[in-house]
Formats: structure tokens, sequence, C-alpha cells
């Protein structure tokens, strides 16, 4: 039986000698405290940059309309805008409109305007009048401001269709709906703007937390791994330490601990930013996007993955023989993990019989359905299949790093002949001779 | 003590077939000796004091360290040696005396008793000006006295030398040369391997002469001296091994 006294001195050691090493703090630690505030503003940078771009159309015809004694779509060198409540997205400055004469695809080209709209010398909005008249709506390809802008004001002509449509029923003495059949009651079109925008946050968070604390428990792992074992062997402590009188099932567990304790911490760190800026949005949007004690729970289920994780980033770093090697074995993990996590965001993927047990996705799908804010009832029944499945992860990887741990060939690779097979040829040096 | 008798390690070469790193090797370590272990590169030596560490498995033969049978009680073997090499690493981000105080726990001291153990050793190789700077700060010739203060902080009766001056400066060598005579004196049993001839003058009582993972001659420096009638032992050397 491992003494859990030493298993704790090798966790501590461990552990405080990583919250020494200052690359690990600085890609951990300061990095999240760093960037996540930068990639706010600059998200809030980009939306107001966004909302407050000044376009210019070109309009062709513009006579046509403004002889009509119709709605009129413009007024003098601006469009006409009208709202509906189910529209999200306010732009601060209103399109200005440019009459253009010449060439428009040479006006684009110059970038004298943004989008050409192009009313036909024959317009007309006389229902007799076959063929329908056409207004054609001209960009710059690959450029994003003018499909920002012929976005904005194709919307535009549409209101301004519905608004003609409405003016030729009145006048006909129909009700301005009249061509509307039923009306339909859904979810979302009474809802208010600001509440769409949060339901869309909060949906997408939902499905993008799991999947970010997954990444954020990889990356946690791996590097703590790497330095405790491959680094060890490297620096050349690995050696004293396995002549110490020290078990070596309690060195990897002193280690795969120290790794649980950093990859779970670093999660913890980066969610408590995540988490505060969900709740700034919140604060702001004044409706729920964040279910705080599903986030608990969610963060909770990240400590076994985060067990996982480390177990078999342990079990891997000590065939290594640098710290170099060891980041070619585990950086591959991040690879195979995605796949598990994709499928948990797959469209319509729910927690069922059939995906509770695998690795990973089980876990990911319960994460979503604890974050999410239905009423459901959250599915523990599954909750066996899926620890049971991360538990026996778990043991697997830590008894292979515990066998790892006991092998000659893997702690002391370079005291030994080599022996031939694939692993030789893909540690193989460039001057042909086996690296071993 | 150490003793050996016909210990062998045998690996699997690259293809297929047994390579004996060691082979057929005996000798005994007494209490209050320095025994040389002598040999070119790919002698052998470290394969032999590995299997004396219990980190490698002899395949045959029959070791004990201070009364104990490496495959039997590999544990109360570790608990009794102190090694050191010149590879032995020192934790960069630790401080001399956070690291020697973490092997000592370790090596199950703690409180007073752990913290005078320091003092004394931090004392007698003169590690006390720089005990709270980081290991990563120090010059190889600090890190290797550390590395020594580390092997003797559970003040073991048996130590393991690999080449313990390999790459110092002459003053650290000289230094763990006049430890080695210390811990002599303190009545250790001290396996010194080198394939330095005047830290053999210097220290060795006795000395094994390995080639080719086998021990070609073993005697006092006199009785080689004899054996093979030459006053040269560092002739005798060469005659051995090559």
């Amino acid at each position: 039986m491992p003494s859990w006294q030493i298993v704790r001195l090798i966790t501590n050691k461990e552990f405080r000698d990583l919250m020494r090493d200052r690359r690990t703090v600085m890609l951990i630690i300061i990095l999240p405290a760093v960037l996540y505030p930068l990639f706010g503003a600059t998200a809030f940078l980009f939306a107001r940059t966004m909302l407050d771009q000044q376009s210019v159309i070109g309009v062709m015809g513009a006579e046509q309309i403004t002889q009509q004694a119709i709605p009129s779509l413009l007024d003098g060198d601006r469009f006409v805008e009208t709202t509906t409540p189910s529209e999200t997205v306010r732009f601060s400055r209103p399109l200005t409109a440019r009459r253009l004469a010449g060439d428009p695809a040479a006006a684009l080209r110059r970038r004298e305007v943004d989008a050409v709209l192009i009313i036909p010398p024959d317009f007309s909005i006389r229902p007799t009048d076959q063929p329908r008249s056409k207004i054609t709506i001209l960009n710059r390809e690959g450029d994003e401001t003018s499909k920002l802008a012929t976005q904005r004001v194709k919307d535009i002509v549409r209101q301004w269709e519905r608004r003609l449509r409405e003016a030729r029923f009145l006048k006909q003495g129909l009700p301005k709906d009249f061509d509307q059949i039923f009306d339909i009651v859904d979810p979302f079109s009474s809802q208010p703007p600001v509440k769409k925008a949060a339901d869309e946050l909060r949906d997408s968070f939902t499905q993008v937390f799991p999947f970010l604390l997954m990444l954020w428990l990889v990356s946690g792992a791996i590097h703590p791994a790497v330095d405790m074992t491959a680094g060890e062997k490297e620096r050349g402590t690995m050696e004293t330490l396995l002549i110490s009188p020290v078990d070596r099932t309690e060195i990897v567990l002193g280690k795969f601990l120290a790794t649980t304790l950093f990859a779970f911490g670093s999660v913890i760190w980066n969610a408590l930013w995540i988490i505060a800026a969900a709740l700034f949005t919140q604060t702001i949007l004044n409706y729920p996007i964040v279910n705080l004690i599903g986030l608990a729970g969610c963060v909770v289920i990240g400590l076994p993955l985060a067990m996982l994780f480390s177990a078999v980033c342990v079990a891997l770093g000590v065939f290594a023989k640098s710290t170099k090697e060891g980041q070619y074995y585990l950086l591959p993990l991040i690879l195979l993990v995605l796949p598990l996590a994709f499928w948990s965001m797959a469209p319509g993927a729910q927690l069922d019989g059939s995906n509770c047990w695998i690795p990973i996705t089980g876990a990911l799908l319960l994460q979503q359905q604890l974050l999410s804010l239905t009423q459901d009832a959250v599915p523990w029944g599954y909750a066996l299949p899926i620890f049971g499945s991360l538990g026996i992860g778990i043991v697997a990887a830590l008894s292979l790093a515990i066998w790892q741990f006991h092998r000659e060939s893997v702690l002391f690779r370079e005291s030994r002949p080599a022996s031939g097979g694939f692993l030789n040829w893909f540690r193989a040096r460039p001057d042909g001779k086996t690296s071993v | 003590m150490i003793e050996l008798e016909g210990l062998t390690k045998v690996f699997p070469g690259t293809r297929g077939e047994s390579v004996a790193a060691v082979n057929d090797v005996t000798f005994s370590v007494n209490p209050g000796e320095v025994f040389g272990l002598l040999g070119p590169n790919g002698a052998g030596k470290t394969t032999t004091l590995r299997m004396l560490c219990t980190v490698l498995k002899p395949t045959a033969g029959f070791a004990t360290v201070a009364g104990h049978d490496i495959r039997a009680n590999p544990a109360a073997v570790r608990r009794s040696i102190g090694f050191l090499s010149a590879n032995t690493g020192t934790y960069d981000r630790m401080t001399p005396r956070e690291m020697v105080a973490y092997y000592g726990r370790l090596y199950g001291l703690h409180g007073a008793a752990l913290q005078s153990r320091l003092d004394e050793l931090f004392t007698f190789f003169q590690i006390t000006d720089f005990q709270h700077q980081t290991c990563g700060q120090l010059s190889t010739g600090m890190k290797q006295k550390v590395s020594i203060a580390r092997a003797l902080v559970h003040n073991p009766p048996v130590l393991i030398f690999d080449e313990p001056t390999a790459g110092l400066d002459i003053l650290v060598q000289r230094a763990v040369i006049q430890m080695v005579r210390d811990l002599r004196q303190q009545g250790k049993t001290i396996l010194f391997s080198t394939h330095v001839m005047s830290e053999v003058y210097k220290l060795c009582d006795r000395v094994a002469i390995m080639a080719h993972g086998t021990i070609a001659a073993c005697g006092t420096l006199e009785e080689l001296r004899q054996q093979f009638g030459e006053d040269d032992v560092e002739e005798i050397f060469f005659r051995l091994v090559s």
C-alpha cells in the first residue's frame, strides 16, 4: 500500500515546483488574466466598429422612385430605415446614398461607394405591369465592408417593399396585412431583441463552455506531466528519486495528483474569468445567461476529466527521454480528444444510453445539460456509466503509468542497447542511429 | 558492506540477440574502505552500480548492500545507500535547503532532527551562503555540493559514487575527494566508480578493473602491480581494457 504521507509530500513538491516555473505561470495564470479582458474589449470594439460602420451606397435611377407618389426609400442623401421588434442589430449611423450616373463597377472599384443600388428606368410598382421590375444590388467581391453594406441596403429595400405593399392594400381598402394568411405565434418573434440576444449567447455558452473546459484541462495537464516525467529524466533528477526509498507507485501517484491539481486549478482560474464575463454580459442584458449551480456542477465534472487527462499524460510523458520528445507524444492527445468533444457539440446531440458510456463525450453532454436553463430534470441516471467509464479510463491510464515506471527500458533508455520496431524508427536520429 | 557474486545483466540487442552489459561480476567492499571501480566508458560500471541501487534488476547473480538482498529487499537497500553521479541533477526551481530537506523527508527525517542534519551538512560543505538561492542560479560546483549533501542527508552506511568528479573544476574535484576521505574516516562503505587514475591513487584502498562487462582484475594497487609485474597501474589498466 502506498504511503499517503509520501504521496502528499511528492505532490506538494511537484505543485510548488510548477508554480515557480515562470513559463507555466505566464501560460496558465497570467495569460488568461490578460487575454480574456483583451478578447472582451476586442469583441466589444469589433461590434462597435461594425455598428458604427459608415457605408455609402451608390444609387442609380433614384429619380424613378422619387417622382412617384409612393412611400419613400430615400430622404435626401439618407435611406429611410424602419425597424421591427424582432430586429436585434441596430446600426448607429444611417446609410448614405450617393447618386451615381457613370459605370457602377468603376465606382465600386475606386471605393467611392461600398455597394450600388440600381433602379431600372422603367421601374414601376403597378401590379398590372408584367414582368415585375427588378432592383439590382452590386457589391465589391471579397470585401467585408461591401458585404455588410449590401446586406444592410437589401434589408432596407425589403422594408421599403413591405411599406409599398401595405400602402397598396390600404389604397384598395384592404387591411395592410391583407396578404398574410395567418399569424404564427412562436417563442422567438414576440421576444424583445435583447432577450433573443441573451438566449443566443446562453445557447452558445452552454455548448462552448464544456468544450473550452476540456481544452483547458488537456493543455493544463500536458505541460506539468512532461515536466515531471521526461523533464526529470532530462535534468537527471529522476534517477535520484528512483534510488530513494520511495515506492514507484507513490512517485506516480504524487506526480499524477500534482498534474491533476494543476490542470483542475487552471480550469477553475479560466472558468472564473469566463464566468465573470458572462455575469457582466448578463447584467448588461438583464436576462439570465449563466446557470451558476449548473456551472459549479460542470466544473466539478471537470475533476474526473482532469484525472483522466493527467493519468494519460503521466503515462505517456515517462516514455519520453526529453521534454521535446514528450511534447511530440502528448500534443496529439488534443487531436485525439477533439472528435469525442465535437460529438457532444453535434446539432441535436442529447445524452442517452448510446453515448453516455463514451469517455469525454458523455461527460461533456452532462455538462451541457447542467448548464442549460431548461426545466428538464438533469439525467442523473446516466451518471453511473459516465463516471464509471471515466473511472475505468483513469485506473487504466494510472496502471499504465505505474507499469511504465517499473520498466527499466523506459526509465533508462540510454543505458541499454536499442530494441527494434516502430518506436526506434520514430526516435531515429538523422545520422541513422537510434536516439537511445 | 557490499557483496556481489556472479552479478549479471543482459539486455536484448538490436537484432534480438542477448547483450551482457555486466557479466558474472564478483567483489566485496568493506566498511571504512573506498573501493574503486575502474573502467572505460561502456565497461558496465554504471549498470553494476544501478543494480546495486536496485533501479535495474540483475539477470543473474546475487548482491547484498548493508546486509539487504537487492532482489528481496530493495526498499531497505535504497534506504541504506547514498548515490551520487556526475549526471545527478538538482531541481532548478528549488533552493538547496528545500531540495535536501525534501529528500530528507523522503528518507523519513522530520522536524528538529532534519533541520539539525541540514545545518550540519550545509556547514560542512559550505552551502550555507547560498542555501536560499534557487539551484538554477548556482554554478556546477555548487550544485554538486548540494547533490553530495542530498546523498548524505539520511547518513547512509553505504555510499555509491558514479564518476562524481566528471566535468567539475579542479577546486570542486579536490573538495569531493576530501569529502570521500572524510566519509571513509567515518567508517562508511564506499564504492567509487571512476576512470581517472589520479583519483584511484588518492582514494582507493582496493580496485576492480572492469572491461567488457567483466572484472578483469581486482585487489589493492600493490597486489595489481605484483600480479602484472608492472609498477604503473595506468599501464595495467590500458593492458586490460584494450
